[in-house]
């Protein structure tokens, strides 16, 4: 197609699509989405640059924007490929973003901006640091000055200067391929890792200084020591065997896609902290993992997100929800049309890749319930997007071919033991979610409550979907128990330690010792625990929903603890002693936990 | 979807003819709905990130945004 103004769209081939869809894509199919991100990139590059111009003084102390870009195009005509390297890194994304945003605000409002913020300049001038970057790659010789952000200035790809205190600018002058930053305490190169595994490299850069290396928005250098740039080696270097070996049809995608990592703390096991940002395609922020085996899975599903980001750049999938959500199982929070589609893409690759990996002879249980767990939530999710007015055509196209590529995976065997254990998470995170987000009208508590102490049947509409949930930060903690079962598969000795008395909750946060009952199988105690928590709180949400699963099954007081929680404790609250007599009595009135209901929920309004 | 023999259409103009050198060349009114759209997205800061554990006890780190000691 050629665009209404004579430019011509990007293609693309519909191999790649499908590939990209039903699985990892290769190489070309990747390459095709660095070529879309570049004129992507270069889109936003231009609007940036004349924004600039919107704005009075909008370089501060530094010297004007025109000055900078002129280096930065001296350099490309240099050394083209260097210039474009510099320019495609993952964080000149999430520069021109944050960047735009400010001079679309200052644009607007003068340059009534909060207080706190550091002066636009500071932002503008990143483009200084490219261009220099970019001048010094290509053995030019210049002097520009720079920003100091944090203590450091920052060359994209050349290195970062740690520069004495008290100074926002510093001069950076260059020849022949050698750089001299003024007032530069010490000189730090980039931290590059390459490891191979069959034949087969992967380079990335650990990005630990450049202040736009956090998706959110800028923030301070945090230098990585020697001794974790090892152990990231070390692991990466196993992950990657792992993969190679492993997962053959994906190594060529991820090898292709991936730049940079930004390094984060570990996290608690089994929860690691990763992200993905679509204006910043090849970079991802990762915690230290546990191990090569979440840093292999974690790559899959980062390595997800970079590519449906890179889509959407070249297809609108969806149209804005409007206000509505919809549960996800990966989420403690009610998710936008847009979180589940990347959710549901992202968890494919996720489930295909434990798929894989439970056939490996190493593998255990781990794999085996990670794998029926993921294959179930993300059909869940494929059947609530199947059915939403806000997929476009080529929305309904992906979601379509995604359904068709996870509903194979169904019918692959898996071991009773796994696939039970994997239903019981599903329903253990769905009824928390639900209890949590879920909004029952005020007069909904009071009103099944007396009809409860009536003992008859309540009015119809007391039973009601509600079709509203909040909307407000996740709770967290909501798969405590699932990282429970996590523990007891992979470290039985370990879990054996908690059920002998030692409080969970320093261990995995949100669990408590009638968790730890549960996931040893002592369903009895488990019930024990639950009910001394909710006796002191009947608004303990996660004893309410863990005495939903401790209970045998086919009770009917299961069926509302877990199918409708949000009933129980609207109104429990108002018969605190007989909870489960009143979630009994509901139950009888309600379908089985996991029967489908309402997919998307409107937003309530404060 | 709609495809040709060159493939699939897409929204996104192809700018593989344009460099750094020729970019500011480019007369705006060409660009201008390509840039809206590009515009629309990167408004939403928060649309575009996805992956963060959501299931955990704490919000994840903030950046350092406004806790930068400035000489001036």
């Amino acid at each position: 197609m050629i665009g209404d103004r004579g430019w011509q769209t990007h293609k693309v081939d519909p191999e790649h699509f499908q590939a990209l869809v039903e699985g990892a894509g290769d190489e070309r199919a990747i390459a095709a989405l660095w070529a879309s991100e570049r004129s992507w990139r270069l889109l936003a590059l231009r609007d940036l640059i004349d924004a600039c111009a919107t704005v009075d003084g909008v370089a501060g102390p530094l010297p004007s924007v025109d000055m900078a870009w002129q280096l930065l195009t001296e350099a490309s005509k240099s050394s083209p490929a260097t210039t474009e390297e510099v320019l495609a890194q993952p964080q000149v994304g999430i520069w021109v973003a944050h960047t735009l945003r400010r001079l679309v605000t200052a644009a607007s409002q003068g340059h009534d901006e909060p207080p706190d913020l550091p002066p636009l300049w500071a932002d503008v001038g990143y483009l200084h640091a490219l261009a220099a970057a970019s001048a010094v790659r290509a053995g030019i010789t210049f002097e520009l000055d720079v920003p100091v952000r944090f203590g450091t200035a920052v060359l994209p790809t050349v290195g970062a200067a740690a520069v004495h205190a008290g100074r926002d600018v510093v001069r950076v002058s260059a020849a022949g391929g050698t750089v001299q930053v003024d007032g530069s305490a010490t000189w730090h190169p980039p931290v590059r890792i390459e490891v191979t595994a069959g034949g087969v490299p992967v380079r990335i850069e650990l990005v630990d200084r450049d202040v736009y290396r956090d998706l959110r928005g800028p923030s301070p250098p945090r230098p990585a020591t020697g001794a974790e740039v090892e152990q990231w080696r070390a692991t990466l270097g196993e992950a990657w065997e792992l993969l190679v070996r492993e997962q053959a049809d994906r190594v060529g995608a991820i090898a292709a896609t991936v730049r940079t990592i930004t390094p984060l703390p570990h996290e608690e096991r089994f929860r690691p902290l990763s992200a993905s940002g679509a204006e910043a395609f090849g970079g991802m922020l990762l915690s230290e993992p546990d191990d090569a085996l979440q840093l292999a899975v974690t790559l899959v599903h980062e390595v997800q997100h970079q590519k449906l980001g890179a889509l959407l750049h070249l297809f609108t999938l969806f149209e804005d929800g409007r206000g509505l959500r919809g549960y996800a199982p990966w989420r403690d929070d009610p998710r936008p049309v847009g979180g589940l589609v990347q959710g549901v893409y992202a968890f494919a690759g996720i489930t295909a890749f434990w798929r894989t990996h439970r056939a490996a002879a190493a593998a255990g249980p781990l794999a085996e319930f990670e794998f029926a767990l993921w294959r179930r939530q993300t059909l869940r999710v494929l059947a609530t997007l199947r059915g939403s007015a806000q997929l476009t055509d080529d929305g309904r196209t992906f979601v379509a071919a995604l359904s068709d590529t996870v509903a194979a995976l169904q019918h692959d065997r898996v071991s009773s033991s796994a696939e039970e254990a994997a239903r019981r998470m599903a329903n253990d995170h769905h009824a928390l979610w639900r209890v949590a987000n879920v909004v029952v009208g005020a007069d909904v508590g009071p009103r099944l409550a007396a009809a409860w102490r009536r003992g008859g049947t309540p009015p119809a509409d007391l039973l009601a979907e509600s079709d509203t949930v909040l909307a407000g930060p996740p709770f967290g903690g909501f798969d405590a128990r699932a990282v429970l079962l996590r523990h007891r598969l992979t470290d039985p000795a370990g879990f054996a330690r908690l059920t002998a008395g030692m409080h969970p909750r320093p261990v995995v946060f949100g669990a408590t010792a009638g968790d730890v009952a549960l996931i040893a199988g002592d369903a009895e105690l488990a019930r024990r625990e639950y009910r001394a928590y909710l006796d002191q709180d009947v608004a303990d949400i996660r004893s309410l929903v863990g005495l939903g699963l401790a209970l045998p099954e086919g009770d009917e007081a299961t069926r509302a603890l877990l199918g409708r929680p949000e009933l129980v404790l609207a109104a429990g609250r108002h018969a605190p002693r007989q909870l489960l007599d009143l979630a009994a009595w509901l139950g009888r009135m309600l379908p089985e936990p996991g029967t489908a209901g309402r997919a998307q929920w409107h937003v309530a309004q404060p | 979807m709609y495809e040709t023999s060159a493939g699939i259409e897409s929204e996104l103009l192809d700018l593989s003819t344009v460099n750094v050198a020729t970019l500011r060349a480019v007369e705006l009114t060409r660009l201008d709905a390509a840039i809206q759209r590009v515009r629309a997205r990167i408004a939403d800061a928060g649309g575009s990130i996805s992956g963060f554990s959501g299931s955990f006890w704490h919000d994840a780190p903030a950046p350092g945004t406004r806790h930068e000691d400035r000489a001036v």
